[in-house]
């Protein structure tokens, strides 16, 4: 078994080599090690998810988030301790799965998102103003790019209910991308009497 | 045929009746007109017309009494002693709505008692005198009485009786009951019961149904003395009617049991020593505290644990155990969500003391709720970990509040405050100045992290803050604004917490100005629990304030009323998002879960259609209202006008429209 999975994992980074296009030094060694850990087997060849695996390509996490998730991780997928794969090598990982190619997006309606917002149930969590809650953090104004918004809502990694393509279209998401970029700037804290220290 | 007969028998006595009584009333008709009908065409007309209310007749007002009796002077009630009794156990108040089954005792609180020591606070509902009972405790450290139907009385009691069960406080719930059937009215048959306490003695600590005057003295201090007792929990005590109203001699020879309070239990002296070795070795202790300040004392105690060792902090919140500000503190840093929703308190944290958790499983692990529900330990995996409770020595099984079994590598069944002296000399006495140091620079970076943590606060609240309707931050920081020079007191912010705002905006620094919550979660507990806080304060001159969530308040709205009736005085400021939010939630994630559409989670969660006005009905029931208020301008003059109102000595309700959380 072992042999056979060691030549899985050769196989995978032959063909991840074969069909990349040039990368910076940092991402390449990310694809090595994101080869070479098999990580692909679970969740494609460019962390774009597949039945055993969420995409991670886009995902919402922040660095650290990745490290910690990848420590100790929920579900089925194995731990990955510090002693397997170092802080450095994660990092590289992490840019080559960050999200950095332009992609395509839907042209966002502010009247219809804030429509959908509203009835879709996200003022449940994270308010009516998108300004985040006990329940759900903020998301908006400045939310996180429109890829990551939409891989987070398709693949929630907290409790967040899942809102997938069915229920809630490309076009829809885009609509209340365009809601929450559309949310006022708060005032400066230090002209809110009724919030000085 | 005894059926037949008897309905005959009524028949012609009902026929009986109405010829007196309408013989009765033609005298007087023809005392006043002169024009006296006959007798048979007076039958006639009795005949032809309804039954009307009996009419007292000359015949009946000249027969000897029969079988009537009063109190001779020599003599006083069963109630009368309880009353005593009850006088000894110190009880202030007794909150009830009014029962046949306990008229005895009512009458003699009102009259023997002199309606003083305990006096009798008029409730609309047997859920809201318990959680009134419920909220007094918490803020004044003493048990209420509350009396109630055996039957009827218990079944509306009964969810706010599981509520101070869960939250681990004292009620002392006395029912009515007429154990002897061959005396029953008839009513006393559906509001008998052979077993009275048995629908709740799965969350009770413990009740009794005593047959003499005797047995009830010796039960109903050992009630108190059981309630009283960390674990705290609710007493019921069955009093049957006929105890209560049956004469006694005034020089019946009845002892009433001296009371003493057992001391709470101290933890072992070498395991608390063994805890202290381990907090004081540890890199990074947490110490989690739930219900640990029991008193006021408690919350000193911890601050100084946590000094000594400048330790992190988490106040999981059923009692305020650490101030807010208090640079320590960490609670607000700390989220028990998978990553990367965790922060890195737990996370951590190489020994985590818990004191009084009730839910240690939940503050290590997180269990994500989804469609296949998984659970990951946050804590790291060598993190060692000490429990402190009382839980240990109590545990019922029925009901499931125990939580989920946590593994812990030190259990000492003891009460947490009890403990904590011993523990705080311990880690003196262990603490090197070595690991002084080492404390010291742990001390400023946990400041230093608590300070950037209040500024993230602060900037958060600063979103939405012009929105309509008005947002839960800037909601509770209006609030704030005219309050922090009083001597105030939050009675209840019971469902919604206001959003988790008044403990990151506001100082709490004194036990009695957080309450905690419902304990079983039960809907219902805040409006009457903020009254039955706020009469606490009341004589202590502290001005109540609650954050009254709508669906709460609908539960039982006549709380209000005994709040307007009783003069006491109480702000309720409603955070009014027209909904059951939380369900609303619970429903959106079947609906995501479901994939089958999703933007019809809102049905049957919603209160709108008509919107509720939280204003017209207080003010109905006799308080000061403003509202309802949407924008977030208008806020602040009104809070203004009606705190003028409850520092007068009267309770005022401004209903604001809010935004969900």
């Amino acid at each position: 078994m072992a042999t056979v999975e060691l030549r899985g994992v050769v196989i995978a980074t032959i063909l991840v080599s074969f069909f990349s296009p040039e990368l910076p030094a940092q991402e390449a060694a990310g694809r090595d090690w994101y080869a070479g850990f098999g990580c692909a087997n679970c969740h494609g060849s460019r962390g774009e998810g597949a039945s055993l695996g969420p995409g991670v390509a886009t995902g919402a996490l922040s660095l650290e988030e990745f490290t910690a998730y990848l420590r100790r991780p929920m579900g089925t997928m194995p731990a990955y301790p510090s002693d397997a794969i170092s802080d450095e090598a994660v990092a590289e990982m992490y840019a080559y799965l960050a999200p950095d190619t332009p992609q395509s997006q839907p042209i966002g309606r502010v009247d219809v998102g804030a429509e959908l917002y509203r009835n879709t149930g996200c003022f449940q969590c994270h308010s009516n103003e998108a300004q985040g809650g006990a329940q759900g953090p903020r998301l908006g104004p400045n939310p996180i790019s429109f890829p990551r918004f939409t891989w987070y809502v398709r693949n929630p990694s907290g409790s967040m209910p899942t809102y997938t393509d069915s229920v809630m279209s490309d076009q829809d998401l885009a609509d209340v991308y365009a809601f929450l970029e559309a949310r006022a700037q708060p005032p400066e804290v230090s002209s809110i009497p009724l919030l000085a220290p | 045929m005894a059926q037949s007969r008897d309905s005959k028998e009524a028949s012609i006595e009902r026929r009986r009746f109405l010829q007196h009584g309408t013989l009765a009333g033609a005298a007087a008709l023809i005392g006043s007109t002169g024009s006296a009908p006959t007798q048979a065409q007076s039958s006639v007309d009795a005949e032809a017309r309804p039954a009307t209310t009996p009419v007292m007749t000359a015949e009946a007002e000249s027969a000897p009494p029969h079988d009537v009796r009063v109190l001779g002077t020599n003599e006083r009630s069963g109630s009368d002693f309880m009353v005593d009794v009850f006088k000894s156990l110190d009880f202030d108040y007794v909150c009830a709505n009014p029962g046949s089954s306990f008229r005895g005792l009512h009458e003699s609180l009102i009259n023997y008692g002199g309606n003083e020591s305990p006096e009798l606070i008029t409730c609309c509902h047997e859920e809201s005198s318990v959680a009134m009972a419920h909220g007094y405790f918490k803020a004044e450290g003493k048990p209420l009485a509350v009396m109630a139907h055996g039957t009827v009385g218990l079944q509306h009691a009964a969810m706010a009786i599981y509520n101070a069960w869960c939250d681990r406080v004292p009620v002392y719930v006395i029912l009515g009951n007429h154990n002897d059937a061959a005396l029953r009215r008839a009513a006393e048959w559906y509001h008998g019961v052979q077993d009275a306490a048995d629908m709740v003695r799965d969350y009770t600590k413990w009740d009794d149904t005593p047959w003499s005057l005797g047995h009830f003295s010796e039960s109903a201090v050992r009630a108190y003395k059981v309630a009283m007792t960390p674990p705290m929990a609710p007493v019921v005590m069955v009093l049957d009617g006929h105890l209560q109203e049956e004469p006694i001699s005034k020089d019946a020879g009845l002892h009433i049991p001296r009371l003493t309070i057992p001391v709470p239990p101290q933890g072992a002296s070498a395991a608390v020593e063994e805890a202290a070795r381990m907090l004081v070795e540890a890199e990074f202790p947490v110490l989690v505290a739930d219900r640990a300040a029991r008193t006021p004392a408690g919350m000193a105690l911890l601050v100084e644990l946590a000094e000594t060792l400048q330790a992190a902090v988490i106040d999981r919140g059923s009692r305020l155990n650490f101030p807010t500000r208090h640079p320590l503190n960490q609670t607000h840093r700390y989220s028990n969500g998978p990553p990367p929703m965790n922060r890195p308190i737990i996370s951590g944290a190489d020994v985590i003391l818990g004191l009084e958790v009730m839910d240690f499983w939940s503050t290590v692990n997180t269990l994500r709720d989804q469609l296949h529900r998984s659970v990951t330990r946050v804590a790291r995996p060598d993190a060692k970990l000490i429990s402190i409770t009382t839980s240990d020595l109590y545990i019922r099984s029925n009901y499931q509040d125990f939580r989920r079994m946590q593994e812990v590598d030190l259990a000492i069944a003891a009460d947490a405050e009890a403990t904590l002296p011993s523990l705080i000399e311990a880690v003196n006495r262990l603490s090197t100045p070595a690991r002084r140091r080492a404390f010291a620079e742990r001390g400023r970076r946990l400041a230093e992290a608590s300070r950037i943590s209040d500024e993230n606060a602060r900037i958060a609240a600063s979103y939405a803050w012009d929105a309509s309707p008005v947002s839960t931050a800037r909601l509770c920081a209006e609030i704030w604004a005219q309050i922090k020079d009083e001597d105030w007191s939050l009675v209840s912010s019971y469902y919604s917490d206001g959003g988790g705002w008044p403990r990151q905006l506001w100082d709490f620094d004194k036990s009695y100005q957080w309450l905690g919550h419902a304990g079983g979660g039960g809907i219902g507990y805040g409006a009457p629990a903020s009254v039955g806080g706020a009469l606490a304060n009341r004589r202590h001159g502290r001005f109540s304030v609650a954050i009254q969530t709508d669906g709460d308040l609908m539960y039982a709205p006549g709380a209000l009323w005994t709040a307007a009736h009783h003069r006491i005085p109480l702000l309720s400021v409603m955070h009014n998002n027209r909904a059951y939010h939380m369900e609303a939630m619970h429903v959106q994630r079947m609906c995501n879960a479901r994939n089958r559409g999703i933007d019809r989670a809102q049905i049957g969660s919603e209160l709108v259609d008509p919107n509720i006005n939280y204003a017209k009905m207080a003010e109905s029931m006799g308080l000061y209202t403003e509202g309802p208020i949407d924008s977030p301008t208008d806020l602040g003059p009104a809070l203004e006008r009606a705190i003028a109102v409850v520092k007068r000595g009267e309770p005022a309700l401004v209903d604001v429209v809010t935004q969900v959380r």
